[in-house]
């Protein structure tokens, strides 16, 4: 618990710190929107950081840091893991003095010559580098309470001579006062009361006894006032710098300065006012509110077999404007799992002058907690426990090879016990594990934030190979699931390339190069897609050329190239097939013609060639094969062709008497055949 | 009794006769022949002519004889398509001949010889006003 408080107070600071370095963000953003828009801006707005200790983030001016993954914790901790341990002989005499002033003044030893003997170690104690002259300070503050205490010592001794000058005015009063002067006794229903009445003469003589009487005790009175702030102020201050102490975990300090107080203060009053005095020193603005937090509770559990796990935990503005944190886990373990959800908290409120109110409260809160210095003591003592056992953990776990365990426990220690002998001394080998797991981790983190996901994968292996306990499955899930889309992006772009489509496969190659941008497969692939843009171009660009020119032989010669160029275009694919089954259909004539030509039928072969003739009537090798078995049955084709024109010129009867000699001359002859249907049917209809 | 002498036949007597024989036959079979066209008084078509432009010879009557190739088409209620095959000049020329429906009570067979008397109509197409079998 303590070591949770004292981390939150710092995470609280440091998150701040970047936004105070000059970091810009919205500040409506940050808030949801959520501030009155009557209220004053205050010293770095109404925005407050506000940290969600579930996932250890905390969130300021619309930004997500990570308490342990920031910079400047990281940073720290590195310089620890990177110094070397203190073992020297200095750092043993500063350790000695240390445990000298303790026993010094521990219970049952505190004397005088004691308290005085430990104070003089104090500016031993500073001598040292690791002590950061806090002895010192702590020595002066002795001194000013010892300062006090004379102080005090002098105003007892003045209102002890002005008790003896008061006593001596009082007498000469009464004896200035002559017989002339009358007594009355007034009696009445009040309690009879006697006044002196003194003559003029009397009245003249004791004026000035009177005076000086009144002088001395007004005196007195201010020395006893002043006696009793001097000795509250010295106690406050000693408080204070207890408390600074304790906050800056020099716990043992912490420990040296609650002997001393005891040792000097010794009333008896142990009571911590120093809380109350700041809290009521803070610029509580009552206009500002009250920051309320509210928790709502709507638990879902439910158990589930299998094995995974999964935490997670989000912040949200809902629609009155309420700032809220909700988080949820799934624990599970190997064969069954447990998971619990529905727990919200939210803040309103939230503001600068609103926090600085609740942050009064909570000291003056506080104060009533951490009420006496007997806790502050105690509390010391058990964070150097703590700090201890913290070290001693992390040695077992880097035994047992489990780096990322001990990692976290070294961090967790160093950042509450970070002066602490016991962290200290640990030496630079045992330190230097903990250091090669944190640069991998913090190099796995800037491969992650750069998408070098390469490099990540590599890292995370390597993390899995030094570090037993290192769970892989997050990281390998976001470099993965980086992989996939960015593949998905190339294929989109190969495919936008092949269709033609110029700005998907920007858009989408912008998408593949942003996930992942030294990925091996991008310039691979951008190379093709040029390479094969071009080519495809290119072959576009004959088959226009082709088709206007209506050399379709051409075309159905590189069929191959035209149908994967126009695989794409719907229009020039339709246009292809076109092509492909006229040359198709002349191709199989020619085949056939030199079938039946081969066989003597040269007749046949100038009917199949003439039949394919229409389809395709510029193709050179039809037109060839065509004139040459135009000779080779000339008797034939003069009779079809002299029927067909006939036919044209609209000669019925001598059309058909051609076509029908046709068929005598050549009985196969399906242009005849087909003529003499046609025209037969059209005279009997 | 006495023998009497066979008397021959004079030579020149018995081939005079047969010429006679013969000459009578010659003279009947013209006439007979002659007697069985009876469209000999119709002008013979000449298949190189309508081959040529048979629309030129529209509305002209003529007379052909061939021998029946093909049905080509038929409509009953118009009549039959024939394909018939004239010898003309030692060339046997396919021609398309139409019998309408009045001539349908006679039976063209294939590969028998018809004469029939023919009016090219408007779409040069031989069509038969008269046929029988030759």
């Amino acid at each position: 618990m303590i070591l949770r408080s004292i981390t939150l107070a710092l995470a609280l600071f440091f998150s701040a710190s970047p936004t105070m370095l000059g970091q810009e963000g919205d500040s409506k953003a940050a808030t949801g929107g959520a501030r009155p828009p009557q209220m004053n801006q205050g010293f770095l707005g109404r925005d407050v950081p506000v940290m969600d200790p579930g996932s250890d983030t905390s969130t300021f001016d619309g930004k997500l840091w990570n308490m342990n993954n920031n910079r400047l914790f990281r940073s720290r901790f590195e310089k620890y893991l990177n110094a070397p341990e203190e073992t020297s002989v200095s750092d043993q005499e500063y350790e000695k003095t240390i445990n000298e002033i303790l026993t010094l003044l521990s219970p049952g030893k505190v004397t005088s010559a004691n308290i005085d003997a430990a104070w003089k170690l104090l500016p031993k104690a500073s001598e040292y580098r690791s002590d950061a002259n806090l002895c010192n300070s702590m020595a002066d503050v002795v001194y000013s309470v010892w300062l006090a205490k004379n102080e005090v010592a002098r105003l007892d001794m003045a209102n002890r001579t002005l008790q003896r000058e008061k006593s001596a005015l009082e007498w000469n009063y009464r004896m200035n006062i002559g017989p002339g002067s009358k007594s009355i006794t007034q009696i009445g229903t009040n309690p009879p009361t006697s006044t002196s009445i003194l003559s003029p003469e009397d009245e003249a003589r004791v004026e000035p006894i009177k005076e000086a009487l009144s002088d001395v005790r007004a005196t007195m009175v201010n020395n006893k006032l002043k006696k009793e702030a001097s000795i509250v102020q010295a106690k406050i201050d000693f408080q204070t710098m207890i408390i600074q102490y304790f906050a800056q975990r020099r716990f043992r300090h912490v420990l040296i300065g609650t002997r001393f107080y005891r040792a000097l203060f010794g009333d008896g009053d142990n009571r911590i006012s120093a809380m109350d005095q700041i809290a009521s020193s803070l610029p509580v603005d009552k206009d500002a509110g009250q920051v309320k937090v509210k928790a709502k509770l709507d638990p879902k559990v439910s158990g589930k077999g299998g094995s995974g796990g999964y935490v997670g935990a989000g912040t949200g503005t809902d629609s009155n404007n309420r700032r809220s944190s909700g988080a949820g886990a799934d624990t599970s373990a190997s064969g069954g799992a447990f998971s619990a959800e529905g727990m919200q908290f939210g803040v309103e409120n939230l503001g600068v002058e609103s926090l600085i109110s609740a942050g009064a409260s909570g000291l003056k809160a506080l104060g009533k907690m951490i009420n006496s210095l007997g806790q502050l003591d105690a509390l010391a003592n058990e964070a150097i426990r703590d700090v201890d056992e913290g070290v001693e953990a992390y040695k077992f776990l880097l035994e047992k090879n489990e780096l990322k365990s001990a990692t976290e426990r070294l961090f967790e220690t160093f950042m509450m016990g970070e002066y602490m002998p016991s962290v200290r001394k640990l030496s630079r080998d045992d330190k230097r594990r903990a250091l090669e797991f944190t640069k991998k981790t913090n190099e796995l983190l800037a491969a992650l934030e750069v998408n070098d996901l390469t490099r990540a994968q590599d890292i995370i292996h390597e993390l899995s190979q030094s570090a037993r306990d290192f769970d892989t499955s997050k990281p390998l899930a976001v470099v993965e699931t980086a992989k996939t889309v960015s593949a998905m992006h190339l294929a989109k772009a190969k495919a936008a390339a092949a269709s033609g489509d110029k700005n998907t496969l920007e858009t989408e190659l912008r998408a593949a190069t942003e996930i992942w941008p030294r990925n091996p497969a991008l310039a691979e692939v951008s190379g093709a897609i040029f390479s094969q843009t071009d080519v495809q171009q290119q072959a576009l660009n004959d088959f226009d050329r082709l088709i206007a020119q209506k050399n379709y032989r051409q075309i159905f010669d590189d069929k191959v190239r035209y149908i994967a160029a126009t695989a794409m275009f719907p229009e020039r694919q339709e246009k292809l097939k076109g092509v492909l089954d006229r040359v198709q259909g002349a191709e199989a004539a020619l085949m056939r013609s030199q079938e039946l030509a081969k066989r003597g039928d040269a007749a046949g072969a100038w009917e199949s060639v003439e039949r394919g003739f229409p389809d395709y009537p510029d193709d050179p090798k039809l037109n060839q094969a065509r004139a040459d078995y135009t000779t080779q049955a000339a008797e034939f084709v003069k009779s079809v062709r002299t029927a067909q024109e006939m036919e044209r010129k609209r000669q019925i009867g001598s059309s058909l008497a051609w076509y029908l000699r046709a068929l005598q001359d050549y009985p196969n002859s399906e242009i005849a055949r087909d003529g003499i249907d046609r025209i037969s049917a059209d005279i009997v209809k | 009794m006495s023998r009497r002498a066979h008397q021959k036949t004079p030579p020149f007597l018995l081939f005079g006769s047969v010429l006679l024989f013969v000459g009578f036959a010659a003279a009947g079979a013209y006439f007979l022949q002659k007697g069985s066209n009876p469209y000999r008084t119709v002008e013979p078509l000449k298949p190189a002519e309508y081959f040529e432009n048979a629309n030129s010879l529209r509305g002209n009557v003529y007379q052909v004889e061939g021998v029946i190739l093909n049905a080509l088409a038929q409509n009953p209620e118009k009549g039959r398509l024939f394909s018939i095959g004239v010898t003309s000049e030692s060339k046997k020329w396919p021609m398309p001949i139409f019998i309408p429906a009045k001539l349908r009570q006679i039976n063209l067979q294939k590969n028998q010889t018809y004469r029939a008397k023919v009016r090219v109509d408007d779409a040069g197409i031989l069509v038969a006003e008269e046929i029988q079998k030759s």
